[in-house]
C-alpha cells in the first residue's frame, strides 16, 4: 500500500498535469481540481493505486473515469472561461497562454485529451493507450492530427 | 513559425500547466482516528451529567417532608411522660391540656392552620 509521503509525492509530481487534463475534458477548472483530489484521496483510503501496474498512468485514467460520471461532460463543445488560466506562459505571455488554451478547446475532444497526456502529461502512447482505452496506433494517429491541427489554429490566429 | 513537430513540441512545454491545489491529506488522514468523535464527546458528556446527578442526590439524601424542617406539632400517640412534661411546668393546667390536644398556630409552617383555628373562625348559627 503506497504510504500518504508516496501520494503526496505522486500528487506533487502529476497533480498540476492531471488538473490540465481534467480540464481540458470538462472545461472548467474547478470541477477538474476536485476531481483530483477526490482520486487521491481515494486511493489513500483503499490503498488500489499500490495493485496498478502503471501508477501514473493509472492516475490520469482514474481523473477521466471520475470526470465521465459528471453530467457536464456530455457536450462534446466546452464553453471558455475567459477568466479562467490554464497554464504559466513563457514570459508571461498572457496573449499567448489564451492563444493556446482557444487553440486547445477548438480541437476535439479525443484529439485534446491525447495531446494533453502526450505533451504535459509525458506519458508514452502505450500509457495513453492503457488510459483512454484504445490501441497505442490510434492514440499517436489522433496526436499527429492534433499537432498539426493545433499548430494551424495558433499560427493562424498568431498572423492575424 | 514552428514547422518541426518536436520543435512545436518544446515550444507548447514552455507553457507549464498552473499547479494544483495543496491536497488535503493531513485532515483526511486525521480524521480516519477520530471518526467518531462526536459519539465519544456525546458518551463523555451523558457520563459526566450521571456522575454530576448521582453525588447530588447522595449529598441531599432523601427527602423529607417540608414540614419537618420546622418545629411541626408532635404527632406521635401522647403518652404519660409527655403529658406530665407538659402538664408540671405549664402555668395552668387546663391551657397545658389545650395545648396539648389543640396545638397552637405558631407550630404549623407557613400557610398551614390547625382545623380548631379555622372552625372559630367560622360563624354557624345553631
Amino acid at each position: 500500500m503506497h504510504p500518504t509521503s508516496e501520494i503526496e509525492r505522486l500528487y506533487q509530481q502529476h497533480g498540476a498535469a492531471l488538473v490540465l487534463f481534467g480540464t481540458t475534458v470538462i472545461g472548467e477548472r474547478g470541477l477538474a481540481q476536485d476531481a483530483v483530489q477526490q482520486v487521491f484521496l481515494k486511493f489513500l483510503e483503499s490503498g488500489d493505486l499500490s495493485r496498478a501496474r502503471d501508477a501514473k498512468a493509472f492516475l490520469f485514467a482514474s481523473v477521466r473515469n471520475q470526470l465521465l460520471n459528471e453530467s457536464k461532460v456530455r457536450q462534446r463543445s466546452v464553453p471558455l472561461e475567459p477568466d479562467e488560466v490554464w497554464f504559466d506562459p513563457p514570459g508571461r505571455d498572457h496573449s499567448a497562454e489564451e492563444n493556446l488554451r482557444r487553440a486547445l478547446l477548438e480541437l476535439n475532444l479525443d484529439q485534446r485529451e491525447v495531446l494533453v497526456l502526450h505533451i504535459w502529461g509525458e506519458l508514452t502512447f502505450a500509457q495513453i493507450a492503457d488510459v483512454l482505452d484504445i490501441s497505442a496506433n490510434t492514440a499517436a494517429s489522433r496526436y499527429r492530427y492534433g499537432v498539426e491541427k493545433l499548430r494551424e489554429l495558433m499560427c493562424s490566429k498568431e498572423k492575424l | 513559425m514552428l514547422n518541426d513537430d518536436a520543435q512545436f513540441e518544446r515550444y507548447l512545454k514552455q507553457f507549464r500547466p498552473i499547479l494544483a491545489e495543496r491536497l488535503a491529506l493531513s485532515r483526511r488522514t486525521v480524521r480516519p482516528r477520530f471518526r467518531f468523535w462526536w459519539a465519544w464527546a456525546f458518551a463523555g458528556c451523558t457520563l459526566l451529567i450521571a456522575i454530576v446527578i448521582s453525588l447530588s442526590f447522595q449529598r441531599e439524601g432523601p427527602r423529607q417532608p417540608v414540614f419537618s424542617r420546622q418545629q411541626a406539632p408532635d404527632r406521635s400517640p401522647l403518652t404519660i411522660r409527655r403529658a406530665n412534661a407538659a402538664v408540671f411546668p405549664a402555668p395552668a393546667t387546663g391551657s397545658a391540656l389545650d395545648q396539648m390536644a389543640f396545638p397552637s398556630e405558631s407550630q404549623f409552617p407557613n400557610g398551614e392552620r390547625s382545623a380548631l383555628a379555622i372552625l372559630g373562625q367560622e360563624k354557624t348559627k345553631l
